[in-house]
């Protein structure tokens, strides 16, 4: 990629990233309510981790100012990272809309990627609003460390695009089936049992518990969280680490399925 | 320019029994059938030229023109658009061509205006903004999109977003343009708007422009040259002109005779085809045509008199029932 490519690809995130925010601002309603969504799980499982370390009890060290601070970090990575691939690329592969992408002479992702950019800026508006609020309201007795915070904010980075990415995959699947929703679905699933929301990541025993740190959905939810209030399970470097080539591992899978997508889409025609 | 040659387009399609011995079979194991879209059709079309594609639901047009724009993959044989393979959709090609469905015109957020479509052409083709400025200002008079091109499209009727689509597409000056039924369900107005905008495009630009559509007038209007396909197979590629004299070889003579007149059999003229509201209309063999108007206008006293060419739909069913290629 030269100097000039780079250039034509800024230019394009750009130019889709503010065209679909000026579209997305206009979804106000859909905004509270994926901002609710993307709120109530999370918020559930600080309630009820908050209500087992009532009486000053611990769970494997951790006492409900860790937990408290644990969930509302996991609110905070589910609000930054949110993702809407399958509403809008999936309804555009059911509808046949996608073709009119398909011409313009460049990749579909520069128009994916804008839209998922531009979901992210207008529901922050309601979200990080939200996220000061919860803060002040649980007022936590224990507060990060500067360096904790920053490294907080290069983790859900990386685990925006780790979020991004499996859910661009999944929504891939709209090449062959209508029914990509379920497939989401338990994609999201699989994010919210193993990825550390339901319970800490090492809360979880034995060869099952072991194995959740290697896959990649504690990179989209766990890891970032643990990083605000210091790793129990896994060490930084390695959870980088692991982020990093679940980043490439997924890029290369994302890249073959939508060939094989467009491959498909090209015999049956939009 | 664009040469197509052999190309076929089959499509496997999943097929059940009805009833619930279907569903289960179905569930069980999926039979698949394989339909032909496209049987071997070829042509050359050349730069410049405005062609014609017509043929009933289901013919085959659409395919055609999503395998020349580079949406479908032939099953078989080779395109070329102006040296590209279009399935490859290099973005060199795919800046020199604009595919215009007439049912969605315009794909942009319902919120957004035409403009703010406009500007991200812009964006995406890459246009310099000066030049592009200018030739915004020249398709917003040419195509009189002015008094709505800055509402949001939700609010605009089929037939100006169908302009605001045209709009969209010729902004970064493609060279070749195809048409998918560019006026369905458009009034006779706009339909006719639509259709002197698009002489004038390939007047001034050169542009090849290739359009399907199930209205005649757009065919008869705007091309010289047409090809005509049924069932996957091209019926008739050549002069529309040529297509009339050779599958209808007569004329109407339409008349109204005087009071004193309507005794007449007709039928000693030519083959009677309505007697309405006291307008007679006569078909009448092309070279007898002189010959009879002259023994109507002796032999009878005519209040007026018009000679037309038989309607061009009924030269089309013709040609469905001769099968000519």
């Amino acid at each position: 990629m030269n100097n000039g490519d780079v250039l034509t690809s800024l230019r394009l995130l750009k130019g889709y990233t503010a065209w679909k925010t000026m579209d997305v601002f206009s979804w106000r309603s859909f905004m509270y309510l994926l901002v609710f969504s993307q709120l109530i799980t999370p918020l559930v499982s600080l309630l009820v981790w908050q209500a087992v370390t009532a009486q000053e009890q611990t769970v494997y060290g951790w006492s409900s100012s860790e937990f408290l601070v644990y969930y509302l970090a996991i609110i905070m990575v589910r609000q930054l990272t949110v993702s809407y691939e399958h509403h809008m690329l999936g309804m555009n592969i059911y509808t046949g809309e996608v073709t009119s992408l398909l011409l313009k002479p460049h990749h579909l992702l520069y128009s994916v990627i804008g839209e998922n950019l531009a979901v992210k800026i207008v529901s922050y508006t309601v979200s990080i609003p939200l996220i000061i609020v919860l803060w002040m309201g649980f007022t936590p007795t224990i507060l990060p460390s500067f360096s904790n915070v920053m490294l907080f904010v290069l983790t859900v980075v990386n685990a925006s695009i780790l979020r991004f990415l499996w859910l661009y995959l999944l929504t891939l699947t709209a090449f062959w089936t209508e029914k990509t929703q379920s497939i989401v679905n338990a994609g999201e699933v699989a994010i919210f049992f193993i990825g550390g929301e339901v319970a800490p990541l090492f809360l979880i025993h034995g060869f099952f518990g072991d194995a959740a740190y290697y896959l990649p959905f504690y990179g989209m939810m766990g890891f970032p969280a643990e990083t605000l209030i210091g790793i129990k399970g896994i060490s930084l470097s390695s959870g980088l680490l692991l982020q990093y080539a679940w980043i490439c591992t997924l890029v290369l899978l994302c890249s073959w399925v939508y060939k094989k997508g467009i491959k498909r889409y090209s015999a049956l025609g939009g | 320019m664009i040469y197509v040659d052999d190309v076929k387009k089959t499509y496997v399609v999943p097929v059940r029994e009805s009833g619930i011995k279907g569903a289960l079979s179905s569930f069980i194991k999926r039979d698949k059938k394989e339909i032909a879209a496209v049987k071997t059709i070829s042509f050359e079309i050349s730069k410049g030229e405005i062609v014609g594609f017509i043929g009933s639901n289901g013919a085959g047009k659409s395919t055609t023109l999503k395998m020349l724009s580079g949406i479908l993959h032939p099953s078989d044989g080779a395109i070329s658009v102006m040296g590209h393979t279009p399935y490859k959709r290099a973005p060199e090609y795919l800046k020199k061509i604009a595919l215009i469905r007439g049912s969605k015109p315009l794909f942009a957020p319902a919120d957004l205006t035409a403009l703010d479509a406009l500007q991200m052409q812009r964006i995406i083709y890459d246009l310099d903004y000066k030049s592009f400025t200018k030739d915004l200002n020249r398709i917003v008079d040419w195509l009189g999109i002015e008094p709505y091109y800055k509402k949001p499209l939700r609010t605009l009727s089929l037939g100006e977003r169908m302009r605001c689509g045209l709009a969209c597409s010729i902004v970064y000056n493609p060279e070749v343009l195809f048409l998918d039924e560019p006026t369905i369900g458009l009034d006779i107005n706009a339909q006719s708007r639509i259709r002197h905008f698009l002489n004038e495009y390939n007047r001034e630009t050169n542009a090849t422009i290739i359009l399907t559509s199930h209205y005649m007038e757009d065919v008869t209007q705007l091309c010289e040259r047409i090809m005509v396909i049924d069932q996957g197979k091209l019926l008739f590629d050549g002069n529309i002109d040529y297509l009339i004299e050779s599958l209808t070889p007569y004329k109407l003579i339409v008349f109204t005779p005087d009071h004193g007149s309507t005794h007449i059999p007709w039928d000693r003229y030519g083959v009677v085809e309505h007697e309405m509201n006291g307008r007679i209309t006569i078909r009448v063999a092309n070279h007898q045509v002189p010959a009879i108007t002259g023994r109507l206008l002796s032999d009878c006293s005519i209040l007026g008199l018009t000679v037309e060419n038989p309607p061009f739909e009924s030269t089309i069913e013709q040609l469905y029932k001769a099968e000519v290629v």
